[in-house]
């Protein structure tokens, strides 16, 4: 067991606080991969992950858990997946105050397809409190429009037990799914 | 006189001056006696049990003694008088609970039960039957319980005595029999409040001299339509209108006296241990309270900044009073008593004189059951969430608009748009959670459909409002309209986490979203080592906000094989133990 190695995949659009997530929970400081943000019209930031982020949690065996956060742009889309290979799962991050940002699920939800069900993800909606009007309803449906049945859990990514509450939750999927899979029922 | 009426007599001679409650059905062979003491002292017992986290609401069970007053036969041959089972004394027989939260016997809790009874029967006292609590739908035995009376109870006299919490209304019991050889388990014929207020307090109750000595027993007049049944038995929980030949239970006044007399109990489970240690001797050397530790509390105080604040507010005991423990800018959330930092005696003073006259309040009798007044003319009223729900369920939410007033609350709902306003928050229900005498009425149609700004009004996605009535609505209980025997699966994510992402039911939620088959309530309370409780209010909520399916007969599954922990399975364990997640 020791020095296996684990990972967890932090996606979602541009602005919607994967650095910040990974952050937040990271035992060392994330390595990131920033350049100056040329598409201010998309999210108001000064610099945005062109790479990929890099966080790490080590266990008390000494394996580590590798979390990895996706460049937002669809441009990076080969990145995803060769991110998503062998990961444990997958969480989500939708900015919500952002209008188009059930068509932007959606496309992480097709983009991550194969992951989502040999594994699991967790729908993390973000930015809630400028929006706080606007109801989840169309993230229920693009999910229900997949026959999936996701987490979709409210969490603010700077406060570290939202994200630990997405990862229980990611883990609790994953167990679940493990489960079904061995009962012979996937 | 035949030896068999001597015995009767000198029994009763030798009954103690208790009052005891007579279980006694026309026509049937078997009455049975239960001492009020006993029956406060097992229904007490039983509700610690379903409110202790240790026992995290299982169920728990065991064995009765007594004596049995054979039938006493009149000189045409014919029973007279059936024989009376005396219920004495019981004893608690310890389950393992392996196969969950349930009292199913393994074999060896079967071995221990036997002890008890080997050691009890060696010292001349007589096993007439067992017991249980109930934690499920109904008042009806399982084929576990028919199968424990076959082995070790096939007496003819021998009884069943299944008794069910005070979640959501009145402690309920329900007496099994041997009938010419077979038990009647579906349903007992006469279920009856267990205890010996609810006995005592009714005008319907009168007392009957016992025959030869000072033994009282304390019955029901028969009521006009109950064939002979000497108690009224409790309307059932999924009658929305009173049945019309039952009048209505009209309980005496309760003594002034009594409830200025009712003493503060605290709890102070939901506050920070160094506050909650100086505020204890404050509350007991000011305000003559005396902190519990256990369920008997009647006032609960909670920080709602306390991690655990969520939970112990859902399993408080229904009728106790709530103080929170607030910062200075908190809200005050309705239906409890806000207790500012800091904490000086002569603040707390005065908010326990109030919760003392609360407690006093709410130690009166609540009414028996819902004022309702006929539909299409009045209102329709309401004096529970659980009476709303159900209504909701079969005829409110056929499309058309309606304002319910919840506790001065007002609700527009809009159930053809999925929308609802108000200037309160649904997440409010949870402190009327286990309420029945709340004033709630119903009436058409809701004004128009738009937000109104001015008022603090904006229009909300009606699942919000259904979700937190539907979870707090049974208090533990499924809605009539469900059965712990059928199955359900979710067909989306229910709006359980949307605002606070309680763990527990993310991990309900999680569970049934990727099970991919159907599961029974118990199923995953087995699963998930979740309070069957939790799972029932969970699933309550899911049903009315419409994201459960539901089949009463499940599909075939193979069940699973018992194999060795997945090394993923540890990880995620490992993963877990990190990050502190339990």
């Amino acid at each position: 067991m020791f020095n296996q190695e684990h990972k967890i995949l932090f996606t979602g659009h541009m602005g919607a606080g994967k650095t910040t997530a990974i952050a937040a929970i990271s035992d060392i400081a994330p390595v990131r991969t920033e350049a100056v943000n040329t598409m201010q019209h998309v999210a108001a930031k000064m610099m945005t992950t062109v790479g990929l982020d890099y966080g790490e949690i080590t266990l008390d065996s000494g394996e580590h858990i590798r979390l990895y956060g996706t460049p937002g742009q669809s441009r990076f889309a080969a990145l995803w997946t060769i991110l998503a290979r062998g990961a444990l799962g997958a969480v989500i991050l939708l900015n919500h105050s952002l209008p188009d940002a059930t068509e932007r699920l959606e496309e992480f939800l097709d983009a991550f397809k194969g992951l989502i069900f040999e594994a699991g993800a967790v729908i993390g909606v973000t930015h809630t409190d400028l929006a706080p009007e606007i109801p989840f309803e169309p993230y229920y449906e693009a999910l229900e429009k997949r026959s999936m049945v996701l987490p979709v859990l409210a969490l603010d990514a700077r406060n570290r037990q939202d994200v630990l509450g997405a990862i229980d939750a990611l883990l609790s999927l994953v167990e679940a799914n493990w489960e079904e899979s061995a009962r012979g029922t996937v | 006189m035949t030896p068999s009426i001597l015995r009767v007599t000198q029994s009763e001679t030798e009954a103690p001056d208790t009052p005891d409650y007579l279980w006694k059905v026309a026509g049937k062979p078997v009455c049975v006696r239960i001492p009020f003491t006993l029956m406060d002292r097992l229904g007490d017992e039983v509700e610690e049990s379903f409110g202790s986290l240790n026992s995290r609401g299982s169920e728990l069970g065991g064995v009765l003694f007594g004596r049995v007053i054979p039938a006493r036969q009149s000189w045409t041959g014919t029973n007279s008088d059936p024989a009376t089972v005396c219920v004495e004394d019981y004893a608690v027989v310890a389950c393992d609970h392996t196969g969950g939260p349930l009292y199913q016997l393994s074999r060896a809790d079967l071995v221990r039960l036997d002890g008890v009874i080997a050691a009890r029967t060696a010292s001349g006292v007589q096993a007439v039957g067992f017991f249980r609590s109930h934690a499920r739908r109904g008042l009806s035995l399982g084929p576990e319980d028919v199968g424990l009376m076959r082995s070790r109870f096939r007496d003819p006299a021998s009884i069943a005595l299944l008794v069910r919490p005070s979640v959501p209304r009145t402690r309920t019991a329900a007496v099994f029999i041997w009938e010419d050889g077979r038990i009647q388990s579906e349903s007992s014929h006469l279920e009856f409040p267990f205890h010996s207020l609810a006995q005592t307090s009714g005008k319907l109750l009168h007392e009957v001299p016992a025959q030869g000595s000072g033994s009282r027993l304390v019955t029901a007049a028969p009521p006009a339509n109950a064939a002979g049944a000497q108690v009224v038995p409790i309307t059932s929980r999924m009658e929305l209108t009173p049945p019309p030949a039952a009048p209505p239970v009209e309980l005496p006044e309760e003594p002034a006296s009594t409830a200025a007399q009712e003493s503060l109990r605290i709890s102070l489970a939901g506050m920070m241990e160094k506050e909650a240690s100086a505020l204890a001797k404050v509350l007991v050397l000011h305000c003559r309270a005396t902190i519990v530790k256990d369920r008997s509390y009647n006032v609960l105080l909670v920080d709602t900044a306390t991690r655990d604040a969520t939970r112990i507010l859902r399993e408080r005991v229904a009728d106790a009073v709530i103080v929170i423990v607030s910062n200075g800018a908190d809200r005050e959330m309705p239906g409890t008593v806000t207790l500012r930092r800091p904490l000086a005696p002569e603040i707390v003073g005065d908010v326990f004189a109030e919760v003392s006259k609360l407690v006093a309040g709410r130690a009166a009798p609540l009414p028996p059951q819902a004022v309702r007044a006929p539909r299409g003319s009045k209102p329709l009223a309401f004096t529970s969430l659980y009476d709303l729900a159900a209504a909701y369920r079969t005829s409110l939410s056929k499309g058309e608009s309606f304002v319910v007033n919840i506790e001065e609350h007002r609700y527009s709902l809009y159930p053809g748009r999925h929308l609802f306003k108000s200037n309160y928050s649904p997440t409010e229900l949870r402190s009327l959670r286990g309420n029945m005498s709340l004033a709630i009425d119903v009436s058409r149609p809701a004004d128009a459909i738009s937000g109104d700004g001015s008022l603090g009004l904006s229009l909300q996605r009606l699942e919000e409002f259904l979700w937190h009535l539907g979870f707090n609505a049974g208090v533990g209980t499924l809605l009539p309209w469900m059965g712990d025997q059928h199955s359900y699966r979710l067909s989306r994510w229910p709006p359980v986490v949307r605002k606070d992402n309680d763990s527990t039911l993310v991990k309900l939620a999680t569970l049934m979203a990727m099970a991919r088959r159907t599961l029974r309530p118990d199923e995953l309370a087995q699963t998930t080592g979740i309070s069957p409780y939790i799972i029932a209010d969970f699933l309550n909520g899911c049903s009315l906000v419409g994201c459960l399916e539901e089949f009463t007969v499940p599909p075939e599954m193979a069940p699973a094989k018992a194999r060795p922990k997945h090394p993923l399975l540890k990880l995620l364990g490992r993963i877990r133990l990190k990050l502190g997640l339990t």
